[in-house]
């Protein structure tokens, strides 16, 4: 695709919609898994990437052909799901038996655990809904969604040093969670 | 976070980590995005501009500036508090020092000696050590009209 895209890119520049279209089929999905995992939520996720996909156009002047263009696709998506995360700010309610469940299949299951969008986003919820939002962003970012160090600073706008602290505590945070659920549930079998 | 999961690999965290890198969520209609994008971008005009990303790292640059004065605020404030501190405290032992300078009989006693010209080795000689002062006043003070240096000299 990058071959492709330095022919595909000139065109989007020149306004052609169908080259456009393309981009967007070929990297709708990238981009739904960034924002879905830092949204937890489905539909603000598809609503983030369009959002994000709409700022590509309107700004594709400023990419510098030099640069990997799904680098800089990331941060708009990031900014576009941070930015709508935080309107949303309160995060769906998940009940107790939810998690249970959940962790319940977690445990049983091997490494090939099956999840579907509905179970990824409890979870994701499950793990950083209590997080302050530094925190939760870097892990996600960092964790879950396999980002360099220096790729999360530049998407948050945050140093090494605080990447990593924010990093630390919300590992710290959400091990001991998971450690009390885990043993509620065992308690309560 | 690869340090992390060795460091606890049965772990229930890195479990569930492991699990949501590897389970990817899935787009249930691959059309629905490109559709909505394109539908939403087609009375849009192309934009070349630069501002929305100039503009992002000028505030970012401002956000630093407005730290960085902050931070060389709280460091002379600091500063300047704790030398107005040091100062003060010094100005405090000097009072205190000079307080306790007792106005005695006993502190006019070099000026008599040079009334008199009585020198200092032999004072030292008649009266050796401080608390032999208070004689030596005691002393001039009873024989006003005596000569010293023919009292005090042996």
């Amino acid at each position: 695709m990058q071959e492709k895209l330095q022919e595909i890119i000139p065109r989007i520049i020149k306004g052609d919609q169908t080259a456009f279209r393309e981009l967007v089929r070929f990297y709708q999905h990238q981009a739904f898994t960034l924002t879905f995992r830092i949204l937890g939520d489905e539909d603000e996720a598809k609503d983030a990437v369009q959002e994000g996909f709409i700022k590509i156009w309107q700004h594709i002047g400023t990419y510098h052909p030099g640069n990997k263009f799904s680098s800089w696709m990331n941060r708009i998506m990031s900014n576009c799901a941070i930015d709508r995360y935080r309107k949303i700010r309160q995060m769906k309610e998940v009940k107790m038996e939810n998690y249970s469940e959940i962790i319940e299949k977690i445990v049983d299951s091997g490494p090939d655990l099956k999840m579907d969008n509905k179970e990824i986003a409890q979870i994701i919820r499950l793990m950083a809904s209590a997080l302050p939002e530094k925190q939760r962003l870097v892990f996600i970012l960092r964790d879950i969604q396999g980002m360099d160090s220096s790729e999360v600073q530049e998407v948050l706008g945050l140093s090494d040093t605080t990447v990593k602290s924010n990093l630390h505590h919300a590992r710290r945070s959400i091990r001991n969670k998971i450690d009390r659920l885990f043993l509620l549930e065992r308690r309560q079998l | 976070m690869k340090n992390d999961q060795k460091k606890d690999p049965n772990g229930l965290f890195g479990h569930i980590v492991d699990s949501l890198q590897k389970n990817e969520p899935r787009l249930s209609d691959p059309d629905e995005i490109p559709e909505k994008v394109m539908n939403s971008i087609r009375n849009l005009p192309l934009g070349k501009s630069q501002t929305v990303f100039p503009q992002a790292s000028r505030i970012r640059y401002l956000i630093y500036a407005q730290r960085l004065l902050t931070a060389a605020s709280v460091c002379l404030l600091i500063l300047f508090g704790a030398e107005e501190f040091m100062v003060l405290k010094k100005m405090n032992v000097l009072e205190q020092h000079t307080a306790s300078i007792r106005i005695e009989p006993v502190n006019t006693l070099p000026r008599r000696m040079l009334k008199r010209g009585i020198d200092v080795a032999t004072l030292r000689r008649q009266f050796p050590g401080r608390l032999k002062l208070l004689e030596a006043h005691e002393y001039f003070s009873q024989n006003q009209h005596v000569e010293p240096l023919k009292t005090l000299v042996p």
